[in-house]
């Protein structure tokens, strides 16, 4: 991120203030679809939050932080798109709880996206940021506004229900 | 210890999976630059409106007369010594002329309501003289409810109201609609203002009509399909009592004003009830034009200083205007003289008006116009957008003013623009946006464009 880009958009630099946005809009849509799963939705919050990130930059102290900030307004767009939706996502649950659930069934249901899929948005974005974007802990711990340690427990207790699940499905296969 | 090595297990077991990356849609980075460019827009305009006070609900004009109308209020640079006249009234019951003239006793026509098939519309502070006639419109109904608040972004379907002035020839008028941002808002609401033309009163009152007789509509648009009536009101009456419409005052003034090679004559001054007008005419060398006065005000001889508020003028031909002034001196006969002054002219060129945009060319790109360098600083077709998809930045020099671009085939355009400086104390560029289909080539012509002359003038014109 040119640092230099970045003062000169909180001067008030439109053209500087749309080149940096730009250099993060790939890394912050797929952070919103990874939370909200929708290309429409996802948009729109990338958007309103470019439009708040706008209205606000004069209060970014530190050009650097950029793009952890303008992300973090991304997230909150993400929670403020959800809540008008209304959705609850919990099919992943119900499935392993019926055991009389047809095991081919599960079998032709789950892999890591699918799985993805069906988590809390949170724990979903979680699991996205370390794995497919590359964040460190601590760079999670400072984007979400969470401390480090919920971060690293929400994170692991997750992976781990995940890979039984996986290995579950796995075990069908081979079973 | 043990924690680590589960962790570190569980990472190394996510790691191995086959990952779909997610795609990003390509129209994204239309829609951020869309985005960025709508939020400058509004704050420009924020500015445009904290400077001009008084209209800051229109949101559309509507044209239905074939003179040209500037309704843009000029941006005042007065210094507060100097007082000019206002009565405060929100701009849908009126303005500071029809304010004094009901303060001085004129009487407002009787407000009329009609209803049909669910829908109600109210015709309320009509005013009535020789000069024009205004009137508040508010239309009720579930249905336009239902379509409130409007966006006037062109994607969503578009109530408004529609009406004719029967008695006249030519039924038109100049209507500003309110687009209320407000989901509170019930109403559908117009300002209507009807302009007559020489003894056209005269010629209908001498007829002793006993009503005005209107017909309205209210009419959805909706993108992409023909207009849809909801409603007709055919025969709409409003009670008249010829007695109390007062005529207007005509003053010939027939005064010439020189200023550089431009001869401009100050035809008349017209008091009416609830307004005063100057009509002007100009005579210039070939293939120049007159624009318009800067800051044009009239002063009486207290100092007072009377601007436009709304309507600032009207073209009836390419020759001569009408500059309107408010309140009007129609009720104190205390004063022997006004005085019409201006901070400066604008003066066009058919030269170099029109030129030609390339959507494959490199820009920033300059052009001259009247020896004052445009920059022409992007120009970008946003496919993403539904409205005003062509869209072209340029950095104006403060010599030049342009009201807008004209394209052919365009179907509306708007002006993004203040008079304000950003941080580095640079002028914020113009942004031009027009509804107009996509080409490699468009020729643009720049409309109302004026080159400043300055020239400060107070032309006295005698009332006695």
């Amino acid at each position: 991120m040119d640092e230099l880009l970045v003062k000169k958009a909180v001067k008030g630099d439109k053209d500087s203030f749309s080149e940096v946005v730009l250099q993060v809009k790939d890394e912050a849509y797929r952070l919103a679809y990874c939370y909200l799963h929708n290309e429409e939705d996802s948009m729109d919050a990338v958007c309103d939050a470019v439009e708040k990130a706008l209205l606000n930059i004069k209060t970014l102290r530190e050009p650097n932080f950029f793009k952890t900030w303008f992300i973090r307004i991304v997230i909150n767009e993400c929670k403020i798109q959800l809540r008008k939706r209304e959705k609850v996502i919990s099919l992943a649950d119900s499935l392993y709880k019926d055991e009389n659930y047809p095991t081919y069934k599960r079998e032709e249901k789950l892999d890591l996206e699918k799985l993805l899929s069906f988590m809390d948005p949170l724990d979903r974005l979680l699991i996205y940021m370390k794995y497919y974007a590359g964040y460190t802990l601590e760079e999670m711990s400072i984007t979400l506004d969470l401390p480090t340690g919920t971060v690293k427990s929400k994170l692991y207790r997750n992976l781990k229900e995940m890979k039984v699940k996986l290995e579950a499905k796995e075990g069908a296969y081979e079973g | 210890m043990k924690d680590d090595l589960e962790e570190q297990e569980l990472d190394r077991y996510i790691e191995q999976l086959d990952k779909k990356e997610i795609k990003v849609p390509l129209q994204l980075e239309a829609k951020i630059l869309d985005c960025v460019d709508r939020v400058n827009a509004r704050k420009r305009t924020s500015l445009h409106k904290a400077l001009t006070r008084t209209f800051t609900a229109v949101a559309v004009v509507l044209l239905l007369f074939t003179v040209s109308v500037k309704w843009l209020p000029n941006f005042a640079a007065y210094a507060s010594a100097i007082p000019v006249v206002r009565y405060a009234v929100d701009w849908i019951k009126g303005d500071s002329g029809t304010e004094l003239a009901k303060k001085q006793g004129y009487s407002e026509l009787a407000s009329v309501t009609i209803q049909q098939n669910g829908y109600k519309l109210v015709l309320d502070n009509i005013m009535f003289d020789e000069d024009r006639l205004v009137l508040s419109a508010y239309a009720y109904g579930e249905k336009i409810e239902e379509l409130l608040p409007i966006e006037l972004d062109g994607t969503k379907p578009e109530p408004s109201i529609s009406l004719k002035f029967l008695d006249f020839k030519e039924p038109g008028y100049i209507g500003l609609q309110h687009s209320p941002d407000d989901s509170k808002e019930k109403a559908l609401k117009l300002r209507a203002e009807k302009h007559f033309e020489e003894k056209e009163v005269r010629t209908f009152l001498s007829g002793q009509p006993e009503y005005l007789s209107l017909s309205a509509e209210l009419i959805l648009r909706t993108p992409d399909s023909d207009p849809k009536v909801l409603q007709t009101f055919k025969s709409i009456k409003i009670p008249l009592d010829r007695s109390k419409i007062l005529m207007s005052k005509i003053y010939e003034v027939k005064q010439n004003v020189q200023v550089d090679k431009a001869k401009i004559t100050l035809d008349s001054l017209t008091i009416s009830p609830t307004r005063m007008r100057v009509d002007v005419s100009s005579n210039l060398p070939e293939g120049f034009f007159f624009t318009n006065f800067v800051n044009p005000y009239l002063k009486d001889s207290k100092g007072n200083v009377y601007k436009p508020e709304g309507i600032v003028g009207t073209d009836p031909s390419e020759t001569t205007k009408r500059l309107f002034f408010v309140p009007s001196l129609y009720f104190d006969d205390s004063h022997d003289q006004l005085y019409f002054g201006f901070d400066g002219i604008l003066i066009g060129a058919e030269e170099g008006k029109a030129f030609k945009i390339s959507m494959t060319d490199t820009y920033p790109k300059k052009l001259s116009y009247m020896g004052e360098e445009i920059i022409i600083e992007k120009v970008r077709y946003n496919h993403a957008r539904d409205l005003d998809p062509l869209q072209i930045q340029l950095q104006l020099p403060r010599k030049l003013s342009i009201q807008g671009l004209d394209i052919e085939g365009s179907k509306r355009s708007s002006h993004g623009m203040t008079d304000s400086l950003d941080e580095n104390g640079k002028p914020f560029a113009d942004l031009f946006e027009i509804d107009v289909d996509y080409r490699p080539e468009y020729e643009v012509e720049f409309s109302f464009p004026g080159y400043l002359i300055n020239g400060k003038k107070e032309i006295p014109i005698k009332l006695k």
